[in-house]
């Protein structure tokens, strides 16, 4: 990182904590600023783990949840780390709260082989965010989180109430399956 | 397991971008944020079922003190009562319950002003209705004192005010 580029980070980071800090002290407006500033990395994690039409109702319940709970934010990581956090935990806990929730951690090779055949035949190769959303749910979760965000298993089995066998075993298979679709097989 | 990614997968988790949402969601999210509280102020959320009982109480004393005070027309108009003196004309009964009204009373005043202030003009309205049921409970008492009628609705009104009471305490009590 070049210096200017680096002084420049520097200076976001501090900007962001002083509008957390008016945000938790009632500020809409600073609010809004770390609204625009996070909301496509936020809504992004919210369709790809959840789908596209849970996208929007899940982006405006993190970032309600946030003003909610912006006094416990300490300043300990940065606002965008704490906010992504908070975001993953919502999703997950709307995943948790839905019907049928303890099968679909169970995905068994037939649903994951139905992921990658029933991809479209006029496509010989497909783009990845397409591929992701073909994943079964639980493989999805934990490829996005894994593959694209760099949690450990650890993080994810934590977070999903898994075992880190389990994660690992969903990426492999998550892997497997966007290999065969990204290659039109 | 962990380190088989495929070098054209990670190729192409690398070329992966954030983007917008298709519509701006900021004016939905601004209608659902809280106001914030100074400090020291606690939010009430009234539930529904709370709500409406004490809405009931205070509805039936003031339904029940407007027949009372039907009834009583052409006598001289009832100023309000202070039950902090607990007249000499009460039972034994209702003296004991004027007592208990009294002391939550002063526990639960100094707490209002920890609600948000629609809840404290809720708090309020409803208390100021019972005191006024109490006052004509006790005058009609007072005028009457064989009427078994009046008896039983000052004990009634002294109840209510004592179970709002009870109802504001508990809530201050979990909110603080």
């Amino acid at each position: 990182m070049t210096l200017p580029a680096a002084r420049h980070e520097a200076h976001a980071v501090d900007v962001e904590s002083l509008d957390a800090k008016r945000a938790a002290a009632g500020d809409q407006q600073a609010f809004e600023r770390l609204y625009r500033r996070h909301v496509a990395r936020i809504h992004t994690m919210t369709r790809r783990m959840a789908g596209p039409d849970a996208a929007d109702d899940l982006t405006q319940d993190i970032f309600v949840r946030a003003w909610d709970k912006l006094a416990t934010f300490r300043g300990e990581s940065a606002f965008g780390t704490w906010l992504y956090r908070l975001g993953v935990n919502v999703v997950l806990s709307r995943r948790r709260s839905d019907k049928n929730d303890r099968i679909w951690i169970l995905e068994d090779d037939g649903a994951m082989a139905a992921a990658s055949h029933n991809a479209p035949h006029h496509a010989s190769r497909m783009d990845l965010e397409s591929a992701i959303a073909r994943l079964p749910d639980g493989a999805r979760k934990v490829f996005v989180l894994h593959d694209v965000e760099g949690w450990t298993h650890e993080e994810i089995a934590a977070q999903m109430g898994l075992v880190p066998g389990t994660s690992k075993s969903q990426l492999s298979r998550a892997r497997a399956a966007l290999r065969r679709m990204l290659d039109g097989e | 397991m962990e380190n088989d990614l495929d070098p054209r997968l990670g190729d192409a988790i690398g070329r992966l971008r954030d983007t917008h949402p298709d519509q701006d969601l900021w004016p939905k999210i601004a209608k659902q944020l809280e106001p914030r509280r100074p400090r020291g102020t606690v939010l009430v959320r009234w539930p529904t079922a709370l709500a409406a009982s004490i809405a009931l109480v205070a509805v039936s004393a003031a339904g029940t003190s407007y027949i009372m005070h039907r009834q009583t027309q052409g006598e001289k108009a009832i100023s309000a009562i202070v039950v902090s003196a607990v007249p000499p004309t009460f039972n034994a009964n209702d003296a004991a319950l004027a007592r208990a009204v009294n002391e939550l009373e002063k526990a639960v005043t100094g707490t209002l002003g920890q609600l948000d202030p629609e809840a404290r003009a809720t708090v309020t309205k409803t208390l100021t209705m019972l005191d006024d049921a109490i006052a004509q409970a006790a005058a009609r008492q007072t005028a009457t004192p064989d009427d078994p009628r009046a008896a039983k609705f000052l004990t009634s009104t002294l109840r209510k005010k004592l179970q709002v009471l009870r109802t504001l305490s508990s809530l201050t009590q979990q909110q603080s």
